[in-house]
């Protein structure tokens, strides 16, 4: 929970306390076009998965994110 | 403290936004990127990377596709902008469309006239913007795709798609080759290195159109640096060595002549080639030195006679073999050698000394060396220190002409006094009008004399062209060569005439060559020219910079007036002394 958050964090450069369930690029205007594709580059990294484009472009929210990470990563703690 | 390098694409992203730490002194830089696609993060990515060296870009990134109109539009916002460089990075896909798919759907003429057009709109391109903008231009040469629809059968076919690009890419250098603001960035051979078969991450090209796999981006960056670098004066001109375990295997006080690893052997060899590679440097006019703790017998013994040897004594500007501490030892080469500690490269083996330097005199370029020697050749061939916009003669004798400064150094100890020190040198000066031959190391000398230069203005190779052709100018080089050896193009003149006042605009000498008579020769000579072309006098202004004290007195000394006048009715005090040429 605490590394997705960071993650999410350094991206978009918000405060991890501000990132919520329902954190989305409707409440986030750093989440533009262009942070979304680093933010998938960051999460595929930082948690060393490898994402499809439709689960790439299916993250919508952060709670979205933490489903797909959680379900790719049942060995990675987060 | 400064702040760690980041590795990964993303990590720039918020390096980015937290900018460069406040405590490093940056030079500016603006810079364009022009491509053919979207490289977002580009912006992001290179300034993070630059601020790390001591750079401070400002840049600016042209919109999707733009770049023909932003080049060919006098009144652009490329041209507002007025880059000092611009990278140019044209995506092979953008530039042969549909027929990067179906190259073989159109006929070998039709592909050779697609070559052609390209190539012609590339001119166009260049020659657009060096008439709009005084920057350099660097383009990406394109990448050559792993993969031809033909499969093997690929290398039977009459101007087939992959020998077309190769051929684009080899007539890009001939059109660059003779314009010295142009260069073109060996893109192909980048990715070669870094992997063609994830030159691209399709689903970042997918999602973003992104031609260049996030992942290289940094690395890309640092390729982009390597050329501002020399373009900034932040190019390193000198390696300085360890002796054991770095120019060879083994100690040399314990092990001796006969028991250190040098020569064609498994345990010698990454030694042996470590020392060819470092001589090739030397050939195109990198300095080095050595920098050791050891018996001064004992190393010389080796360098001196072992038979595998490849560097000897008459390759080394400086050796301080001894037991005093590296960081003097290194302080010592620097004023030995009259350059700055920020022109040194460090190399050697043991961490604990790497440290030490890097702790105490962080402008030497201290070399993260592997402990395994296997290593050493690959980490020397990848250093990016050295590099410089072109390579002058002068240059490739730079190593040799500092060995000879060796030589003179030891003349000075048995001369005594200064003239006896002048006469044995026996110094021969010669002075011409620049030509097409000497403008590049004109102005080159132009850019790196610091001290004994009593303006400091910087001209650039296009520049120098624009001022040749006028009237009004006289741009003078000197050349200098003593029984030591020929020191090249080492001074330059520069000359504006306004009515009968002739204007030292520049005046230098490299410091090479200070302080034995050629800057007065100098003098006589542009005095001598400007009588002899109606000119009633002559006006030296001296622009104090951090490093030019030496030269502060020289017009005063030489009889101009506070305000830096020189009635030419009398020859200058430092009357020629020596045959002008």
């Amino acid at each position: 929970m605490e590394q997705l958050k960071k993650v999410f964090g350094d991206v978009l450069g918000v405060n991890a306390g501000q990132i919520g369930p329902a954190f989305s690029p409707l409440n986030c205007p750093a989440w533009d076009s262009f942070h979304h594709v680093v933010l998938i580059i960051a999460l595929q990294k930082e948690f060393g998965i490898k994402l499809t484009m439709k689960e790439a472009m299916a993250i919508d929210t952060y709670q979205t994110a933490f489903e797909l990470i959680s379900k790719k990563t049942s060995k990675v703690k987060i | 403290m400064k702040k760690k390098k980041p590795k990964e694409f993303h990590e720039h992203i918020k390096a980015y936004r937290e900018g460069p730490s406040k405590d490093e002194a940056l030079s500016g830089v603006k810079i364009a990127v022009l491509t053919s696609f979207a490289v977002e993060g580009i912006k992001e990515v290179l300034s993070v990377r630059c601020w790390h060296e001591g750079i401070e870009p400002e840049i600016f990134v042209g919109d999707y596709n733009q770049y023909s109109r932003l080049m060919l539009d006098p009144e652009s916002a490329l041209y507002k902008f007025s880059p000092d460089i611009l990278f140019l990075f044209i995506d092979v896909r953008s530039l042969w469309g549909e027929d990067f798919y179906r190259p073989y759907s159109i006929s070998s003429q039709q592909r050779q006239d697609l070559v052609s057009s390209q190539l012609e709109q590339i001119e166009v391109l260049l020659k657009s913007f060096h008439s709009n903008s005084k920057g350099l231009v660097v383009i990406h040469n394109l990448e050559i795709p792993g993969y031809s629809p033909l499969g093997w059968a690929e290398s039977k076919q009459k101007d087939g798609f992959l020998k077309m690009i190769r051929m684009f890419n080899e007539k890009l250098e001939d059109i660059v080759r003779d314009d010295p603001g142009s260069f073109v960035f060996d893109y192909e051979s980048f990715l070669a290195r870094k992997g063609k078969d994830f030159s691209i991450d399709p689903q970042m090209y997918y999602m973003a159109d992104m031609r260049i796999a996030p992942g290289l981006i940094p690395a890309m960056c640092d390729e982009y640096i390597s050329i501002l670098k020399p373009f900034l004066s932040k190019t390193r001109k000198c390696i300085v060595l360890d002796l054991d375990n770095t120019l060879w295997g083994g100690v040399a006080g314990e092990d001796g002549m006969s028991g250190i690893e040098l020569g064609p052997t498994p345990q010698g060899r990454p030694f042996w080639e470590f020392q060819k590679h470092l001589l090739a440097l030397f050939e195109r006019g990198i300095i080095l030195a050595v920098n050791s703790k050891n018996n001064l017998e004992d190393a010389l013994k080796i360098i001196q006679d072992h038979p595998f040897m490849v560097l000897r004594q008459e390759h080394f500007a400086a050796m301080e073999i001894n037991w005093d501490d590296k960081v003097s030892n290194m302080r010592k080469i620097a004023q030995n050698l009259n350059i700055g500690l920020d022109s040194l490269v460090y190399f050697d083996d043991d961490p604990f000394n790497r440290e030490i330097m890097s702790e105490f005199l962080p402008e030497v370029f201290t070399v993260d060396l592997n402990e395994d020697p296997a290593d050493y050749v690959r980490v020397l061939t990848s250093l990016k220190e050295l590099n410089t916009l072109s390579i002058t003669d002068e240059d490739r004798l730079k190593g040799r002409m500092y060995v000879q400064e060796r030589k003179r150094k030891e003349l000075v100890k048995s001369a005594g006094n200064v003239e006896d020190y002048l006469r044995q040198l026996e110094m021969v000066v010669s002075i011409h009008p620049m030509d097409n031959f000497s403008l590049p190391r004109i102005a080159q000398l132009t850019q790196k004399t610091n001290q004994f230069n009593l303006t400091t203005r910087r001209y650039r190779e296009m520049e120098l062209a624009g001022l040749m052709s006028l009237p009004n100018w006289r741009i003078y080089g000197v050349w200098a060569k003593d029984k030591f050896g020929d020191n090249g193009l080492v001074g330059v003149m520069m000359c504006r005439i306004e009515g009968q006042t002739w204007i030292l605009d520049n005046f230098l000498l490299s410091c090479r060559v200070i302080a034995r008579g050629v800057e007065d020769t100098m003098l006589a000579f542009v005095t001598r020219a400007a009588m002899e072309q109606g000119a009633t006098q002559l006006l030296g202004e001296f622009i104090p910079t951090q490093k030019n004290k030496v030269a502060e007195d020289f017009f005063k000394m030489n009889g101009f007036s506070p305000d830096g006048r020189l009635l030419l009715n009398k020859e200058p005090n430092g009357a020629i002394k020596k045959s002008v040429r």
